[in-house]
This record gives structure tokens, sequence and C-alpha cells, in this order.
């Protein structure tokens, strides 16, 4: 990409206030993710213990016996809130990240060579998975693959995942056949475009064709969903970790620690939901404006004008 | 203008077949086309739309439509015989195809530079910078101007005429044998058109290579073919040097579009030959182009006539000697 068109699509991006915002906010999340553990005051399972000796109660700004202040107070369990939410933040953003890039590219792969293999046993095959894998809605089917496979990882052979890595199969599961749809769709009309042709009598290899000639010219559409399932996966994460299918304890999580703020409900400190609960929508929220920002820069027939009207 | 060549030709096919499948039905684009091509010679293939043309030049590198498939009875290549899978592994090495669009030929999303340059690292062995070297020559030949700065540029900063000079420029990357030019002008204004055809006849002459042409204007035809083979509804009518061809035609259906194209540029009115070509699936019994014919007998319709040799051209009509 030359310099005159970077600059007129970066102007394009940072020409929308919202997603600028967007943009600042997701950018400080994933500053809080890198450098979580310089930032975190304590260990995310550290437990302290009030002056008598037992777990500190449920309070915000409460101060341990040995004098450490708590700022956002602790849970149930004595743990400090901040530093859990801090590494919340990032197993969550590692869980989403992870997933919706590892969905994309398998999408893109698959898409690519369904898309120029169209109506070929391969096509009809991995078209009637996705199909099966599309009839169960959205979160559901992360929620069975956790439960089938268990919060403590997975066992292949003598290695055991971690397990934050069973929850990024299961979105992996749920994202990609969405994604390959997307990718197969925008691939199938360029495989019949003249330079595909071109590059089929040059006598290259099919694989160099989609991978050299046809797949940069279909990326477009499967970028924008892409970047719009960054803020659904942050919110499945979430979701799993509130059902109790998060990564297994003491790993905090968003979804945990939401999940965890009913105990002040006991406390009659209702409010303290908001601390990771306001955490997660504004995750979510940067990251859907950004979807729209990257949409504005890539999607050649988005009109800036009629996204303000 | 034909060239004497003594290693034989370079390229023969003999009985060429194209057809397609539709449905349960067996389509023939072309039947039995041979054709023979010498070294530094320009062969057109000549018909109008749906005559088979395209059909024909795709079949010889292999790039028929997924239900298109073609047989030949002979191949031979530079003075060996070849199966099919020897004619395929010599697609984009030795016979190379120029596409007819050239605003669609090209990547949008790849520097011409690394179109050029992807086609060099596939079939030779040269080194990086060496591929970057060959790529300005080679636009440099096609009369690029500025080569070395417009390496880094995308197809859409092109106009028609220059994208149509970098296409040639990467059919012309492996040093082809041959050239398959599909109707290289489509799309194109006049001007732009004669300066492509100089430029094939200049580099075809430079790098003894030869080429197949595949045209619908007969002018192109007169000015840069040897020979021509004139194709109609999936058979050859005609064939020969093109200088015997335009002088004396003996075929009615070449001398229907000659008389078109003569009367059109003298008087300005156009005279087509009545009715329009036959489609695949309803090919007439006998002579495929009695319907149409001014010479027709019943003889016409009851057997499909044979190429007949005469000296120079042959001709597949029983009522050549009146024409």
């Amino acid at each position: 990409m030359n310099k005159a068109r970077f600059r007129i699509l970066w102007n394009r991006f940072i020409g929308d206030k919202l997603v600028v915002l967007g943009g600042v906010i997701a950018l400080l999340f994933l500053v809080i993710a890198v450098f979580g553990p310089q930032l975190a005051p304590f260990g995310f399972a550290q437990q302290f213990r009030a002056a008598a000796g037992e777990l500190l109660p449920i309070d915000v700004m409460s101060t341990t016996a040995t004098g450490e202040r708590l700022l956002l107070g602790s849970d149930s369990l004595g743990r400090d809130m901040l530093s859990r939410l801090i590494y919340g933040t990032r197993t969550t953003l590692v869980i989403s990240i992870s997933s919706v890039s590892m969905a994309t590219i398998l999408a893109i792969f698959l898409g690519s060579l369904t898309g120029y293999f169209q109506g070929s046993l391969f096509d009809e095959i991995v078209m009637r998975l996705i199909d099966a894998l599309l009839t169960f809605p959205g979160i559901l089917l992360a929620v069975i693959l956790v439960a089938a496979w268990g919060t403590q990882g997975i066992k292949i052979g003598p290695i055991t995942t971690t397990p934050e890595l069973t929850i990024v199969f299961a979105l992996v599961f749920t994202f990609t056949p969405r994604l390959t749809r997307t990718m197969r769709g925008s691939t199938i009309p360029q495989a019949h475009r003249a330079y595909i042709k071109a590059a089929q009598l040059m006598g290259m290899p099919f694989w160099r064709i989609i991978a050299f000639e046809l797949t940069p010219n279909c990326l477009t559409a499967v970028i924008i969903q892409a970047t719009t399932y960054l803020g659904l996966a942050v919110f499945s994460t979430a979701g799993l970790g509130f059902l109790g299918l998060g990564p297994a304890e003491p790993q905090p999580e968003l979804g945990k620690i939401l999940a965890r703020t009913q105990e002040y409900f006991l406390n009659r400190q209702f409010w303290h939901i908001f601390i990771p609960g306001f955490t997660i929508s504004l995750l979510v929220f940067a990251f859907s404006v950004l979807g729209d920002g990257i949409r504005n820069v890539l999607d050649p027939e988005f009109r800036f004008e009629e996204a303000d009207v | 203008m034909a060239t004497v060549n003594d290693a034989g030709p370079v390229f023969q096919i003999e009985n060429l077949n194209v057809h397609y499948g539709a449905g349960r039905q067996r389509l023939n684009a072309v039947n039995g086309l041979s054709l023979t091509i010498g070294a530094g010679q320009t062969v057109a293939i000549v018909g109008e739309s749906g005559s088979g043309k395209s059909s024909a030049a795709m079949a010889l590198v292999n790039g028929l439509a997924a239900n298109g498939e073609w047989d030949a009875d002979r191949i031979v290549f530079q003075g060996q015989e070849i199966s099919r899978q020897e004619l395929m592994r010599l697609r984009g090495r030795a016979i190379t195809y120029m596409m007819q669009d050239p605003s669609s030929a090209l990547n949008p999303v790849l520097t011409i530079g690394e179109q050029i340059k992807r086609v060099l690292k596939y079939h030779t062995s040269l080194s990086s910078a060496e591929r970057e070297d060959q790529a300005i020559e080679l636009m440099e030949r096609v009369e690029i101007p500025d080569a070395a700065s417009r390496l880094n540029a995308y197809p859409h900063e092109f106009s028609g005429g220059m994208q149509q000079r970098i296409v040639l420029a990467i059919a012309l990357a492996p040093s082809p044998v041959l050239l398959i030019a599909d109707e290289p002008t489509t799309g194109l204004d006049v001007t732009v058109e004669a300066q492509i055809y100089a430029l094939l006849e200049r580099l075809k002459r430079e790098l003894t290579m030869s080429v197949v042409l595949v045209a619908h204007d007969l002018g192109v035809v007169a000015t840069s073919a040897d020979e021509a083979l004139v194709l109609y509804a999936g058979k050859v009518v005609e064939s020969g040097s093109v200088a015997s061809l335009f002088r004396r035609p003996r075929h009615p259906y070449t001398l229907g579009l000659l008389r078109c194209a003569h009367d059109l540029h003298e008087k300005n009115v156009l005279n087509p030959i009545p009715g329009r070509i036959p489609g695949l699936g309803e090919r007439p019994h006998g002579c495929v182009f009695h319907p149409r014919c001014a010479w027709k007998t019943d003889e016409c319709e009851a057997a499909d006539p044979e190429l007949i040799q005469l000296d120079g051209q042959s001709v597949a009509c029983i009522h050549h000697e009146n024409l």
C-alpha cells in the first residue's frame, strides 16, 4: 500500500470521533492486559486477612491486618478486587483475541479452498459440517463444548491443555462456521475472474493461486466480520465465565468476577456489580466501535456520509 | 512474409475436438480442427462469436471451463510428438496465453512488478535481484515508459493499452516458443489496437516466437497473420496463407465475410450474411453453413464436406469451383 492511499484510509478512520474513542479504550485495555503483572498491586490468588485474623470482609477501600489498602476491596475469599480485575481483563482478552484470530485464520483457509473448489466433494463435506455447527445458536455451542470438555483443560495423550485453551477451542468452533461462509462467499465471485484464469494458464499450482492471487482479493469482508466478532468474543468469554464455565479457580476472568459480585448483594453493596460489569461493557463497546471504524476504512461501498445520518 | 522453416513446425495439432457437457447433452464446440504453425509464424483463427475460436485456443492450454473437454489425434511440439500431459506441462513455460480483457486479466491487489516477478519466480531459476532486472527489461520491451519506477504501480493506475502491454509482458516472461493471443485488443480503441499489434509483430520477430492469434477482425488478420483458419460453427471451413485466402476466398462464408468488410470500408454499407450462426445444440446436418449459403444445393444438406486441398489453401465446400 502506498503512502497516499494509507493517508486516505487513515483519515477516514480517524474522521469518526467515536471510532477514535473506541480505539483509545481498546488500546488502553491492551496495555492493561500486556503489562498486567506489572500494574496489579497484588497477586490474583493472594488472600488478605482482617485484623481479627478471619478473611477480609467484602468492602470497598478496605485495609488489611498488615496495612495494605485494597482500592476496590476484596472478594469473599479475601483477594484483591483490583488485581483480579486486571488479571481477569488479561485472561478475557487473551481468550477473545486468540479465539477470533484462530477462527479467522481457519476460516480464510477453509473459505478460500471451498470457494475455489466450489461444488467439489471437499466443498460439500466442509459446508455440510459447517451447516451442522450452525444449527446451534451462538454461545450455546460454546457452552456445550466447554461443559463436555471440562474447565480443567483437555487431555490429548500425555499433554493437558490449559483451561483457557478449552474456552478458546470452544469459541473457535462457534466463530469459524460463520466466518468461513463469509470467506467462501467473497471467494466465489473472485475465483471466476479473468486474472485467476490467467494464473491457471500460467501453469501455477492451485495452492499458489489460492494463497497469492485469490485470497488477498477476498479478505475485506472476513476482516470486517472478525473485528465485529472481537466484541462478541469478549461477551461470550465473560458469559461462559459467568455461567461457571470459565477457567478453573484461582484464575480470574471478567465473567467469573462478575458472578462473584453477587455476593455483595448480601452486603447491600449491589453497586459492586458495576465494577466488572462496566469493564466488560467498555471492552465490548470499544471493540464494536473499532469494528465499525475498520469497516468504514475497508468497505469500498460503505459511504461515510450515510453513517453520519 | 511467411518464414521458411527447415526444422519443421513448432507446433502441430491434428483433429482437435472440443465439447461441453450440458446436463445429459454433449455439445461440440470445435470439430476436427487441425493446426500447423512454423517458427516465427502467426496463424490466425478467425470466426464470429460462437464459432468456437476461443474454445480451440483455450483447449491448447487446457484452460477450458469445468464442463469442457477436448481431444486430439496428434500433438507435435518442436518436432516431437507429445502427450496431453506433456502439453499441459508446457503451458505457462513454452506456451503462454494472453488474455482478452486486460482490465480483468491483472490481479487488482498486486503491483505489476509482483505480477511479472511471480511468473519469473515460478518458471525460472533467477535470483530475486535478477528477477527485478528481468521484470524491468520486460516492461521496457513492451514499451512501457519509465519502467523501473512503474514497477510498484497497481494495474488500475494504467490505461487499457498499457495494461495490455503488461499482460503481454507477463506472457513473454517465461520466454515462450508459442504465444496464444486471444483477441488481444478487445476493449481497446483503434489506435491503441494498431500499436499493440505492431508491438506484437516486432516482439515476435525479435524473440523468434510463434503466435496463434484469435481474432474476428479481418483487417487485423490481413496485416499481422501469415496463415489463417476460418472457423464457422466449430468447423474449419477454409484455411491457407492469408495472401491467397484474401485474394481468392474459396468458401462462401469467407467470401461473405470479406465482402462485408470490403463494402463497409469502401462503400460504407454493411451487407451482412443473412441468418445467424447456429447455436451449439442446433448445428444443421450436412454442411454447417448451408442454411445461410447462396450456393446451397441438395448435396450440401446431405453430407458434411471434407477439406479439399487446393494450391495454397484448403476449403470445405463442394461448390468451391463455382465461386
